[in-house]
């Protein structure tokens, strides 16, 4: 998949997402403004509660998602035997649409009406998809290749020598200067016993200083300003590589607990799930069958 | 590996810490308040059914008053808008405790579906004045909070018995509305053993029905009461002294109203009554408010009642005298008694002729003592003439002419006629007055004229000269006392009258032709008028000349001397007769005697 093909793909998916959002939005507002007192008197309630034909469609239609989202995702990354179809990274991206889009629709299946022991289900849902978000944070932490294998600290260092290597060469960069760059650029050496969030901080005052004396050097050359914005931009990437290598052992270990959370919460959801499915059916809400 | 062991561990430890919770979480909220008794997961199928949501046999299996309500088809539950739904299509629950699971609107509620509808003062009343806890009968449904059930339709299961029980229906509405209490529009009266009549009916309710205390409390009576008497009501004015039974002399219509009208034999008090007198009061005549009631009704005892004026007022004064009854009857004093009694010589304007017949009310438009102008005849007449007898701007009285006797014949004499204009002579004497007044069914006594042809026919014009009678003056010839009477002198005409022409009438020589008498172009000629019997045997020059031989005065003999013709008599011819010569011959069919002889020898007579 091109870099194009990719961008239209991800804002389809994200298109979907959004009016799916708005449309629900739109159309029950006032009643899910109501209060719950309220609401069997308002003129939707028969269509949009979570028992109604549109209510009850939602649950199902966005359970069908999650479902096929986890355990489509789960097939694929999981199962050895499975021919590799599609790159890994395009599935994770899919397994994020379904299991946002099927939390989204299962959101107004609720009705916005929290309790009981479905609620821990929807809750864990809630458990989930943000562990989700913040895990994809964590993911694209650690450097990998495009089938999702991560890369080791050798490697990683290869590309960052590589890429500063390339700063030389193509902006054709006196000696003198390159090396004035690269030793602006060079990561300081961490404190042993600094704390993450510290370090964090660290690096971020860190960076601002690197950018302005990257700047500031850069001023004085007699490089054209198309020049100075493809250096600036590698200094970036420099900077970001850096970064990634002084957090890659924290983030690596912080990946694995995240999976302790991730993965749980996902079968509680399910569990519960399969439980509400079931008292649902056994007192003959069978939506419209 | 390790790591999914880990994993799965955990899901079963989540999973047992909250499975405690789990349990008693299946609800999809709180309850109502009404149901909150059955929350808990062990009550879910009090409600629902296992495979089939919530059914209403679930629901009824509770609510027995609302089922027995359905199966008794009563109530609001049995009523057309409810039957067949769903009872969670109204009454959902699991929306909090707080929910309103009767959502009820008072005001748009059609109370009818309960079928029990709303009337009068109910439609105003509030829901909760009638659905309390002390109009429900049944222990169970009082103990029910907020509940609408349980009443009955019947008044008495509300409201108070007002007249304690005493009455001989429990049915309210038998006699009241809902509209108000009292007055109690329904109650029939006349459906009682006591009849309202007459003034009965105005009298008010109170004045009959006393309040009275009974259990500590005031009632209105309506039963118990003896009416068998008017005098447990009514107090008696005379005492007892003339009996118990009201009825005999006075009416419910009033007290003063007696049934005398119609019992008491008047006639026996030698009045009679008639007319208007059958339909007044007697209080009208008799005076009811006497000291002495023996005395009632003997209060014309030694009066004349023959004279209407004992009781009337003579609202004449006495003008007309104390017959009132010439005039008026005993029907109405304003109807007149007109065609005979009133001497209307009384009122200074005798009825005379023609007078005497016409109703009274002719004149006397307006009441019968209202003034009538009758200085002249105009004050009632009509001007027959329209003013062709003004004199001085006034028209003069009709009675100058005419009588009351009849207004077609007149007065008006000769000798008043002479003394105007046109004096009548002659024939105009015995002339009716409608030969010369009446035009076209017009009387006409003005601008008539003078002159003979203002009235009569010229029967001449265009046959006489008006050199005859100029100015058509008939005068000329003729005089009033007769037509034919001629004063003509014919010498002024071209043929002077001679002989036997002055002694024969005009007519035999002017003969009418063709009903015009012709006077003018009559040649002078005597054969114009005459015939000549001597056929042309005369004749000269195409004329024959009568008076040759004959004169005016006579016809015979004839002046012809016998001895100038070419034949001189003598010898014994002068004896002989003319036709013994002279013989009549035919001529042209008629006889003519022959006297020009075409021969006169002898042998032509004598063979």
């Amino acid at each position: 998949m091109t870099g194009r093909a990719h961008r239209i793909y991800i804002g389809t998916l994200i298109a979907i997402g959004v009016s799916i959002f708005l449309f629900l939005c739109y159309w029950g507002y006032t009643y899910y403004l109501t209060s719950i007192e309220e609401r069997p008197f308002h003129e939707d309630h028969t269509m949009l509660k979570p028992s109604g034909p549109i209510g009850h469609g939602l649950g199902i239609v966005g359970t069908l998602l999650i479902l096929i989202g986890v355990f489509g995702y789960i097939l694929r990354k999981k199962n050895k035997l499975l021919p590799k179809v599609g790159a890994l990274k395009y599935w994770l991206e899919f397994h994020i649409f379904l299991c946002s889009v099927g939390p989204l629709l299962i959101l107004f299946h609720t009705a916005f009406k929290f309790g009981g022991i479905v609620s821990i289900s929807f809750w864990s849902m809630v458990a989930v998809v943000l562990s989700g978000v913040i895990g994809r944070f964590i993911y694209i932490q650690i450097p990998r290749t495009i089938h999702g294998r991560e890369l080791s600290l050798g490697e990683i260092t290869a590309m960052k020598n590589e890429m500063s290597e390339s700063l030389g060469k193509k902006y054709k960069l006196p000696d003198a200067l390159y090396e004035s760059i690269i030793d602006v650029t060079k990561q300081k050496e961490a404190d042993g016993q600094e704390g993450f969030f510290k370090a964090e901080s660290r690096r971020r005052k860190e960076k601002k200083e690197t950018l302005r004396k990257v700047k500031s050097i850069l001023s004085e050359t007699e490089l054209q300003q198309k020049d100075k914005r493809g250096v600036m931009d590698l200094v970036r990437n420099e900077i970001k590589m850096n970064t990634r290598i002084s957090r890659l052992q924290a983030m690596q270990k912080l990946f694995r607990y995240w999976h302790v959370a991730h993965l749980p919460f996902a079968l509680i959801m399910l569990v519960i799930m399969v439980i509400h499915v079931a008292i649902t059916l056994a007192f003959g809400y069978r939506w419209i069958f | 590996m390790r790591r999914r062991v880990r994993h799965i561990g955990s899901v079963f430890l989540l999973a047992a810490c909250l499975i405690s919770n789990v349990v008693a979480q299946i609800s999809p909220g709180d309850l109502s308040k009404g149901h909150a008794q059955l929350e808990g997961i062990s009550n879910c199928t009090q409600c629902h059914v296992l495979g089939n949501k919530v059914t209403n046999e679930k629901c009824l299996d509770c609510h027995k008053e609302i089922k027995t309500r359905i199966d008794e088809r009563k109530g609001y539950h049995a009523s057309s808008e409810v039957r067949g739904k769903d009872c969670f299509a109204c009454h959902s629950d699991h929306h909090g405790r707080a929910f309103q699971i009767i959502r009820f609107d008072s005001d748009a509620f059609d109370h009818r579906l309960t079928g029990y509808t709303l009337t009068g003062a109910h439609k105003t009343t509030d829901c909760r004045a009638c659905h309390t806890d002390e109009n429900i009968e049944s222990a169970d449904l009082r103990k029910k909070e907020h509940t609408y059930l349980g009443l009955n339709t019947a008044c008495i299961s509300c409201h108070v018995d007002e007249h304690q029980n005493t009455l001989s229906t429990r049915d309210c509405a038998s006699c009241h509305t809902t509209d108000e209490f009292a007055p109690a529009v329904l109650f029939d009266h006349d459906k009682s053993k006591f009849p309202l009549k007459g003034k009965h009916r105005e009298t008010d309710c109170a004045s009959c029905h006393e309040t009275v205390v009974k259990n500590n409390k005031e009632m209105q009576q309506f039963t118990g009461m003896p009416f068998a008497s008017c005098a447990d009501c009514h107090h008696d004015v005379h005492d007892g002294r003339l009996g118990t039974n009201c009825a005999s002399c006075h009416t419910e219509e009033s007290f003063h109203v007696f049934t005398g009208n119609n019992d008491f034999n008047h006639n026996v008090t030698g009045f009679p009554l008639k007319g208007r007198h059958k339909k007044v009061s007697c209080a009208s005549c008799h005076q009811t408010s006497v000291s002495d009631p023996e005395m009632v009704f003997k209060d014309y005892r030694n009066k004349d009642v023959s004279t209407c004026v004992t009781c009337h007022d003579d609202v004449h004064d006495g003008k007309f005298g104390t017959s009132c009854t010439n005039c008026h009857t005993e029907e109405s004093f304003r109807q007149i008694n007109t065609s005979e009694g009133f001497d209307h010589t009384l009122t200074g304007y005798p009825l005379i002729g023609k007078h005497e017949e016409v109703d009274c009310k002719k004149c006397h438009e307006t009441r019968m003592t209202d003034p009538v102008e009758h200085s002249q005849c105009l004050s009632c007449h009509e001007d027959f003439h329209k003013g062709q007898f003004i004199e001085k701007d006034q028209v003069k009285d009709c009675a100058l002419c005419h009588t009351e006797h009849t207004f077609a014949e007149t007065k008006f004499t000769i000798e008043q006629h002479n003394a105007g204009a046109f004096p009548l002579e002659g024939a105009h004497l015995a002339t009716p007055c409608f030969s010369c007044h009446l035009e076209e069914e017009e009387w006409v006594f003005r601008d008539l004229g003078q002159a003979c042809v203002d009235c009569h026919t010229d029967i001449h014009a265009g046959l006489l000269d008006v050199k005859y009678y100029p100015d058509t003056d008939c005068n000329k010839c003729h005089t009033t006392d007769a037509w034919p009477d001629i004063n003509f002198d014919h010498a002024v005409t071209e043929f002077v009258l001679e002989g036997r022409h002055t002694t024969i009438s005009c007519g035999a020589c002017h003969r009418p032709e063709e009903e015009e008498v012709v006077f003018a172009g009559i040649p002078s000629q005597c054969s114009a008028c005459h015939d000549n019997i001597h056929d042309r045997q005369f004749e000269e020059n195409g004329e024959t000349d009568c008076r040759r031989c004959h004169m005016p005065e006579q016809w015979s003999p004839s002046t012809f001397d016998h001895n100038t013709s070419r034949f001189v008599l003598d010898g014994a011819h002068k004896e002989v007769a003319c036709g013994a010569c002279h013989k009549e011959q035919m001529i042209e069919g008629r006889g003519v005697v022959q006297y020009k002889m075409e021969r006169i020898d002898c042998a032509a007579c004598h063979l």
